[in-house]
């Protein structure tokens, strides 16, 4: 009779192994897989810089669990453990005694009550105190080295282990395997926008500034930053309108910058050339509507390049009506606004197109000049990056690793791109935006200075946003950048405003990045560029 | 017979050099070779203890047990004196003797099958339960409580349990005696509130798999990713998330990593242990002898049982090791001891025989006949292999 109670338990524990490994075992790596995932001792990845800069990245440390139930000498306990954990974790021992002695919901003693997250050593101490009740475990903690830097990009990943926007919640999973990802993000060049854009807060002391920066060929995002701004490692001090990143959450009225589309959509159907010529006055009737040119002036003769350099309002719908609304807003949706850009990150927010059918009769009178629509700033910048690149759209890059999509659509022709882009250098070196003219290197670009709707009325309120979009070098283009500034409250003209920190972000990363400067006045005498 | 105890030896030590494999591969990503220097030294300390223990007559515990039991009497109390026991996670359970450290109540669950064996002996055959020598055994129990170590508490209620079962006290005592230990253990585990939970967690791991039931739920994880032939050794990535992996839960780390094949060889080397413990206590030559064998092997059979049974959640988690394979230096030398006086007994029994062959003398059946013992004893609850 032992031999058969000996073997029914050996059996019934055998059979439960067989069970658990082989018959259940085929419904759970799944979980398993799960679960690794959480409890892996493994550190999350870092988030590096295109430079190499740590933008994120994870520190070993324990966390100091009590078990209240078991403790024994509270006041003793809390006492010992606030000379060693105090500082860290700027607790007071009555802090520390009350954790020690939680309840449950119920009412009894609990069974798990965390002390705090302390450094290895600190942790050593604590073990060694040998209290009853204290243990303390592995656990890890998210460091934002450079604290402010693209923290509306990198994202935030938090205290109780979710991710919060950005790159740390778009590569969650990759983050959590331990992998290390290298965003296109250069951190030199990422300081030089915050930089520029804190000097803007300053001096216009505007509700608020965004910039960024995108290589023209392979959508590659080289800075995007917002200002006012946050220090990550205190992401929960920040309020949500800080933590978003507007860049792509939050579409506005281009203004200005947007004719540059209108004149090449115009351009590229053959609505337009070059050579015609244009009688503007300084208002012009459309249906119900007569729209104004910013300034008043004399009846001219004006080129298609003469009206993006001096971004007359009346010119830019007469070029416009020549292409009739429904081709404009084909080019418009073909240049992506209306749609997701595709960018490898969440939140994303497509803006607002009109469909034709839903044009009044005075939407040909404020479409082409960026009014009657809203796009993201990512939108915009990447729209440009398509006029410049020689006419096909590009998918905005956050990855290094990420393969650049195939060739996009082509957009327009590589002739309409080069007509454009000589005209937008022209807006640089003769109009609105000769204060972006960078020493030693052609720049083109465009200002953008718009009325914001007021949300209660729905009329244009005497608030403004004043922005500027360019490029360089003009001859062949590199980066494209956009700054906007949010109701400046000295000026509101995008060229005044927003134009020079461009210039300074601009001339910054050209010389951070050795493009060879391609105007000749700017070298000294004697020496020649290599 | 030779055969039987140089096997239940070799399995014993295989069992151990298959712990001292696991817990190198539960520990060397955090500690390197620590564990395995350590782990190498128990079980050179548990196989010197074997030769060692294999040497004594088992007649010799007679005299050892008074010193026994007043020795690990006084290590139980010296080990709950806060600054010579050394607390860690709220139980007071060790002496820290710098190199070493010792867990007193290893050996009190060694004490309590020898002290109990040679007083249950003396009595007749039906005499009724002993109340000295049980109050003697209480109180090492109660001091292993007060530890608290409830696991180990456990395992010395099943030496004793054993050694009664073997002896040739009333029958009916022993039944009210268990019904009376069983009511008297559930109240202990209902009136701790983290025995309780455990008990609940038992029920449904799930339930909290982040909270009490995370050991359990994390050795669930890793026995079932391991299959029929496991991830191999050292390449299991599951087990490294629970806690007390190289001790309490070590057999999910061997259902990880060696898979079905290896939690059926290793509860197939148990079941071996438990029968060759109990064919050498039917054998043995005295009712001291016999009570001795069982209880021992009774201790490590259940020990098993509750480990392999908490690691696959057909049992609640009590907290035991399992015995010959987990870590802890104690502990494997306990079971080593153990092993050591079965060999013993089992020689014993093989001379007995060898010194008086064939020998019947039936006149002399009526009473305790110490004659009869190379045939191996008989009573009623024995039951035959």
């Amino acid at each position: 009779m032992i031999l058969v109670a000996v073997m029914i338990t050996s059996l019934l524990l055998g059979g439960r192994a067989v069970y658990l490994s082989v018959v259940e075992g085929g419904g759970v790596p799944a979980l398993a897989a799960e679960q690794t995932a959480s409890t892996a001792p493994n550190l999350r990845g870092d988030i590096l810089s295109a430079d190499g800069r740590t933008l994120a990245t994870s520190l070993q440390r324990y966390r100091v669990v009590a078990t209240p139930y078991q403790v024994e000498d509270a006041e003793e306990a809390a006492r010992q453990l606030h000379g060693i954990i105090g500082e860290e974790t700027g607790q007071t021992a009555e802090e520390i005694r009350k954790k020690l002695v939680s309840h449950d919901d119920r009412g009894n003693l609990s069974g798990y009550s965390v002390l705090g997250n302390v450094e290895p050593e600190i942790a050593g101490e604590v073990e060694d105190l040998n209290l009853a009740g204290v243990t303390v475990a592995p656990s890890s903690a998210r460091v934002y080295p450079d604290g402010k830097l693209a923290s509306q990009f990198v994202g935030h990943f938090g205290d109780y282990g979710e991710p919060f926007g950005g790159i740390e919640a778009r590569y969650d999973q990759q983050l959590r395997s331990g992998e290390d990802l290298t965003v296109t993000l250069d951190a030199a060049v990422q300081q030089e926008l915050e930089k520029e854009l804190a000097g803007i807060m300053k001096e216009h002391r505007p509700e608020g500034a965004l910039g960024m920066m995108m290589r023209v060929d392979d959508g590659a995002v080289v800075a995007l930053a917002h200002a006012p701004t946050f220090d990550n490692n205190d992401f929960n001090k920040a309020t949500p309108e800080l933590q978003r990143n507007r860049v792509l959450t939050d579409p506005y009225e281009p203004g200005s910058t947007f004719k540059a589309f209108t004149m090449a959509a115009a351009l590229e159907d053959g609505a337009v050339t070059p050579q015609d010529s244009f009688t503007v006055a300084d208002q012009i009737q459309v249906a119900d509507r007569v729209i104004h040119d910013s300034e008043p002036h004399e009846t001219k003769v004006m080129k298609p390049k003469d009206i993006l350099e001096q971004s007359t309002n009346v010119g830019t719908i007469q070029v416009a009506q020549r292409l009739g609304g429904e081709n404009l807003e084909d080019y418009i949706r073909s240049f992506g606004f209306g749609e997701f850009t595709g960018v490898d990150m969440w939140g994303e927010d497509p803006g607002v197109i009109p469909p034709y059918e839903e044009w009044s009769g005075s939407s040909i009178g404020n479409i082409p000049i960026g009014q009657g629509l809203t796009v993201t700033p990512l939108q915009l910048v990447r729209g440009y990056a398509a006029l410049l690149n020689g006419g096909t759209s590009v998918t905005p890059r956050l990855l290094v690793d990420e393969a650049p999509a195939e060739s996009g659509a082509r957009v327009i022709s590589r002739e309409t791109s080069d007509i454009v882009r000589g005209m937008l250098q022209n807006v640089v070196e003769n109009g609105s935006g000769h204060l972006a003219q960078i020493p030693g290197y052609t720049v083109g670009g465009k200002t953008g200075t718009s009325q914001k709707v007021d949300p209660e009325t729905g009329a244009y309120a005497y608030k403004h946003v004043a922005s500027f979009v360019g490029f360089a070098p003009a001859s062949d283009p590199e980066f494209v950048a956009l700054i906007v500034v949010d109701e400046p409250k000295t000026e509101y003209w995008g060229e005044v405003v927003a134009a020079p920190a461009f210039k300074e972000l601009m001339s910054f990363t050209l010389g951070y990045y050795n493009i060879p400067p391609d105007r000749d006045e700017a070298r000294p005498e004697g020496r020649t560029n290599r | 017979m030779t055969a039987l105890r140089t096997n239940l030896f070799l399995v014993a030590l295989a069992l151990s050099l298959l712990g001292l494999a696991m817990i190198y591969s539960a520990t060397y990503r955090e500690f390197g070779a620590h564990y395995l220097m350590m782990r190498t030294g128990h079980v050179v300390a548990g196989v010197l203890a074997f030769l060692v223990v294999s040497r004594i007559r088992y007649t010799a515990w007679r005299r050892l047990s008074l010193v026994l039991y007043l020795g690990v009497l006084l290590g139980l109390v010296l080990v709950l004196v806060p600054g010579i026991g050394t607390q860690i996670g709220g139980a007071r359970r060790w002496f820290d003797l710098g190199v070493i450290s010792l867990q007193p109540a290893e050996f009190a669950k060694v004490a309590a099958v020898i002290v109990l064996s040679c007083a249950v002996a003396r009595y007749r055959p039906g005499a009724s339960l002993p109340a000295g020598p049980m109050l003697g055994v209480g109180l090492l129990f109660v001091l292993v409580v007060l530890e608290p170590d409830f696991g180990t508490s456990v395992v010395l209620l099943a030496g004793v349990a054993g050694v009664l079962w073997a002896s040739e006290l009333r029958t009916r005592d022993l039944l009210l005696a268990s019904g009376a230990v069983a009511t008297g253990l559930a109240g202990i585990m209902w009136l701790e509130p983290y025995r309780r939970e455990r008990f609940m967690t038992f029920l449904d791991p799930w339930a909290a798999s982040d909270g009490a039931g995370y050991q359990i739920v994390q050795s669930l994880i890793a026995i079932e990713s391991g299959d029929v032939f496991g991830t191999g050794a050292g390449a299991g990535g599951q087990s490294t998330a629970i806690p007390e992996v190289q001790t309490d839960m070590i057999f999910a780390l061997i259902g990880e990593e060696l898979g079905l094949l290896g939690m059926v060889l290793v509860i197939a080397a148990f079941g071996f242990v438990a029968l060759a413990g109990f064919r050498i206590a039917l054998l043995a030559p005295s009712v001291m002898a016999r009570c001795m064998a069982a209880g021992f092997t009774t201790m490590l059979a259940v020990q098993a049982i509750f480990n392999i049974g908490a690691a696959m959640n057909v049992l609640p988690l009590a907290g035991m090791t399992l015995p010959f394979v987990s870590y802890g230096g104690s502990s494997l030398i306990v079971c080593f001891v153990a092993v050591g006086i079965l060999y013993r007994i089992s020689e014993d029994s093989e001379r007995a025989r060898e010194a008086k062959p064939r020998r019947r003398n039936p006149a002399r059946t009526a009473g305790p006949d110490r004659r009869r013992r190379y045939r191996g004893t008989r009573h009623s609850r024995a039951l035959r292999i």
